[in-house]
């Protein structure tokens, strides 16, 4: 454990030397001699935003529950880092043992969001592993992936092996048997990759052929190979109760996103707005049992040291028990010390007594997130608040003494008109106004009203899948229209960068044909996209340009409903019909019941459990 | 019960500096479950504090904290508590009761030794001595506000020899008169004319010392408790 892969000088370099030095309380350590199976557990960014991320969590600790199997962490290095080792011909190591990965058995990667897809190549790139996988050798681990980028794989389908589709504790376990055995016996890796491609939710891209028409759309898409499904169909864990949580997660030295427990209530979300992907490809909810829950978080504390818990789900309050959870949080004498924080509530059954009982009004800000301003534009997204519900809520939040408020909005959603988009600020001014109603000696500090607009784009498995994002230029339009329309005293107004949110939606509903794209700007140089002070849209588009590419073919153009959509091959339980009438209820504005209310059939009931049982017993 | 804890601190956590060391202990004490005081108001804090921030990179065999409790704990069952929890690197390793009169560690500071290994042996017994037989030994020193100042070093060099390959300095250290040893070693190597890389060192505190009738580790309290 006293071993370290940097030398000091390089160590004493860069920025928080600390993010490569493994040993963090709960890290787990094995002898690597005693383990059949070594596994690099990759979040390509920097080990700050990984270290936040639960799902990497889980899987740790899922894997790391075989004795026979070693999983150790992997992250970008920070640019400082990254360059030294470039220059040193450095290989990328593992925290844990400090020790290269290129000769691990597997590199797995959660991929959380598109614009780290340049980021996955550095990391391989670093290991000194070819980046496309019918350049790797047997003597080079298999390189998979998970997570929700995963539901359209296409555009990185040249970079990994196999991707997994759905949730690791499925079947991971009986993937590594499998692996195990496969490797005593010493079989290739293709032999393992046709065993692999039996597994439900198991997707092995070189089994599958594509063929596209004239106009650069599928013609076809087939497997080649006997074992490959033609269609392959996501596995979620239905039994969340009984599911494996990490009870020892990793205590980070350094300060990380999210610097304390986290506890997962739910994974799905009842919802159903339009334009969320999370919102259809966890389906169906599943709710995890108070009882668990509760000791759950008094042996979390207790292993970590940590002084706060979050409850982190999709949409927190839609938790049947939050309010039992919540008062033994506070109450519980076990976690005296211990703060809750609860993110993304909803405005609607804003609970201000929760609230204040938990959080530090003088310090927090209250966050929204309407998404759209006018509420037929809310419609149109089945976003399920009125705006009397949002100005009662600022109302009531003001009263008790916030006098911070932070909105999220989205701008270039389908149907918007110039309307819509003013509809931002007049909200925003809606809520000063209602500050101004409140008695004078409420208002003695300063309101500060946050607006952000984020650019909408379409997500494979939503309703707006078809439908073609908006140009930069025409965000861009919008984004001035608020700035010209807002009351600068006390509103704020922030916006995301268009070019960002083009090749997110650019690589969102790619095919692939990506893959050369984007190895192409990998090589002009491109890191940490994600990030906006490294993100370069030039290499993006001389890359599209270099290759004689049209980017509005994948982020602009409407799609036919007959199109095979690059992702059509997976299923996530929600029919394809569903999302289309779905489509059609939002062109028309007409809102649905989200599962809380009533089932719409939406399909995934085909898991057989989960909220679509829970209501109607 | 105020104690003293005295813990050191080696391996791989030596790249974890002072602020994250802070949160580090602090999540180690929760763990180990000692009744450790927490401040008043809406955000209490648990109420300890280090005698000496240590620099990144540098190890030590003597670190000192005060920490306050709540309730009285025989001392060799705290460190058995504390030490279970600790993360790879941290060993305490003794500890005494202070009174609430003693000053603080933090404050009673003075000095500290430390070994500093030289990996590319350029420094001679000669330059040594030869520094040290100036009156004065003149550095800029950027302050807090970011203004140069001309600083004299040499009263804050209590001793100093070369033996075997280590430099071991004893030098002011604490909020009045305060010393670092990267400050020592590039003067020493600037009258050379010779300039420092950090990587040829590597930095080791053995010992942290309060003026209580002449320089005495910390754990020797003036109260006797
Ligand atoms: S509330 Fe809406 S936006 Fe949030 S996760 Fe659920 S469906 Fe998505
Ligand atoms: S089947 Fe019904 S209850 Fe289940 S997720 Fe779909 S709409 Fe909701």
């Amino acid at each position: 454990m006293n071993k370290l892969f940097l030398e000091d000088k390089i160590l004493l370099q860069v920025e928080k030397p600390a993010r490569y030095i493994g040993n963090e309380v709960n890290a787990i350590y094995k002898n690597e001699n005693e383990v059949a199976i070594r596994f690099a557990l990759c979040f390509p960014d920097v080990y700050d935003i990984g270290m936040s991320h639960l799902g990497l969590s889980i899987l740790y600790n899922l894997l790391n529950q075989r004795d026979d199997l070693w999983c150790e962490r992997v992250f970008s290095p920070w640019v400082d880092l990254d360059r030294i080792m470039e220059e040193e011909k450095l290989p990328l190591f593992a925290l844990e043992s400090q020790e290269p990965i290129k000769t691990f058995d597997f590199i797995g990667i959660t991929i959380q969001y598109e614009m780290c897809y340049t980021n996955i190549l550095r990391v391989l790139d670093l290991a000194q592993i070819p980046l496309l996988s019918k350049d790797r050798t047997e003597d080079h681990p298999l390189v998979c992936a998970g997570g929700p980028c995963v539901y359209n794989p296409e555009p990185i389908s040249d970079f990994i092996d196999f991707f997994y589709i759905g949730e690791g504790e499925v079947q991971l376990d009986a993937l590594m048997d499998a692996y195990k055995f496969h490797k005593e016996s010493g079989g290739t890796k293709k032999a393992f990759l046709e065993i692999a491609a039996t597994f439900e939710g198991i997707y092995v891209p070189a089994f599958y052929e594509v063929s596209y028409n004239e106009d650069g759309t599928i013609e076809s898409f087939l497997p080649n190979n006997p074992n490959a499904r033609p269609q392959v169909k996501k596995v979620i864990m239905m039994d969340m109760t009984g599911s494996r949580y990490p009870m020892k997660p990793i205590v980070p030295y350094i300060q990380t996103v999210h610097d304390r427990v986290v506890l997962e209530l739910f994974r799905g979300c009842a919802r159903g707005c339009r334009f969320c992907q999370a919102g259809i490809i966890y389906r169906p909810v599943r709710e995890k049992d108070l009882e668990a829950l509760k000791e759950q978080a008094i042996e979390i504390v207790k292993n970590t040291g940590h002084d706060e818990i979050s409850l982190i789900s999709l949409s927190s309050s839609d938790y049947s028990h939050l309010n039992a959870l919540a008062s033994h949080l506070i109450e519980a004498p076990e976690l005296a010390h211990v703060n809750l924080s609860l993110p993304s509530l909803r405005i609607d059954d804003f609970s201000i007594e929760l609230m204040s009982k938990v959080q530090d009004v003088r310090k927090s800000s209250l966050t929204f997130a309407p998404e759209a301003g006018s509420q037929r534009m809310r419609d149109v997204i089945n976003k399920n608040i009125s705006e009397e519900d949002i100005l009662k809520g600022a109302y009531e939040a003001f009263m008790g003494g916030w006098n911070r408020v932070k909105m999220y909005f989205m701008l270039g959603l389908p149907t918007e008109t110039e309307e819509d988009v003013l509809a931002i600020a007049k909200l925003g001014q809606d809520i000063v106004n209602q500050w101004f109603t409140m008695p004078g000696d409420m208002r003695k500090q300063r309101l500060q009203v946050v607006l952000s607009t984020s650019f909408f784009i379409p997500k494979p498995f939503t309703p707006f899948q078809w439908m073609g994002q908006a140009s930069s230029d025409a965000f861009l339009e919008k984004s001035k229209l608020i700035n010209r329309n807002i009351n600068k005293k006390n509103i704020k107004y922030n916006s995301h960068d268009a070019d960002t949110s083009r090749i997110e939606g650019v690589l969102a509903r790619g095919d692939r044909k990506l893959n050369e794209v984007i190895l192409k700007v990998y090589q002009k140089g491109a890191r940490y996209d994600a990030w906006s002070e490294h993100f370069d849209v030039a290499l993006w588009n001389e890359a599209f340009a270099d290759l004689g590419m049209d980017s509005a073919f994948y982020n602009e153009r409407t799609r036919e409903l007959e199109e095979i959509l690059p992702w059509d091959f997976i299923d996530v339980g929600v029919n394809k019909s569903f999302l289309h009438d779905e489509f059609l209820l939002a062109s028309k504005g007409e809102t649905t019941v989200n599962c809380l209310e009533g089932c719409t059939n939406c399909g995934a009931m085909c898991f057989e459990g989960g909220i679509c049982y829970a209501r109607k017993a | 019960m105020l104690v003293r804890l005295k813990f050191k601190k080696e391996g791989p956590i030596r790249f974890v500096g002072h602020l994250d060391m802070m949160r580090t202990f602090q999540k180690m004490f929760s763990r180990a479950g000692i009744p450790i005081a927490y401040s008043e108001g809406f955000n209490p804090h648990q109420v300890f504090s280090f005698a000496s921030a240590l620099a990144v990179g540098v190890t030590s065999e003597s670190e000192y904290m005060d920490v306050k409790l709540t309730k009285d704990v025989a001392m060799d069952i705290l460190l058995e508590a504390i030490n279970e929890k600790a993360p790879v690197g941290i060993v305490f390793l003794d500890g005494v009761e202070i009174m609430s009169k003693e000053t603080s560690a933090m404050a009673s500071v003075v000095a500290a030794t430390y070994k500093i290994e030289v990996l590319n042996p350029i420094i001679t017994v000669d330059m040594v001595a030869e520094m040290m037989s100036q009156d004065t030994l003149m550095i800029r020193k950027k302050n807090k506000k970011g203004k140069i100042n001309d600083f004299d070093l040499r009263p804050g060099i209590i001793n100093i020899v070369l033996k075997e390959g280590n430099l071991i300095m004893t030098i002011a250290n604490g909020s009045h008169f305060n010393v670092k040893p990267e400050m020592v070693l590039e003067k020493l190597l600037a009258l050379n004319d010779l300039s420092y890389e950090r990587g040829d060192y590597r930095f080791h505190r053995v010992e942290i010392y309060h003026d209580h009738n002449g320089l005495r580790p910390l754990l020797e309290v003036k109260l006797g408790s």
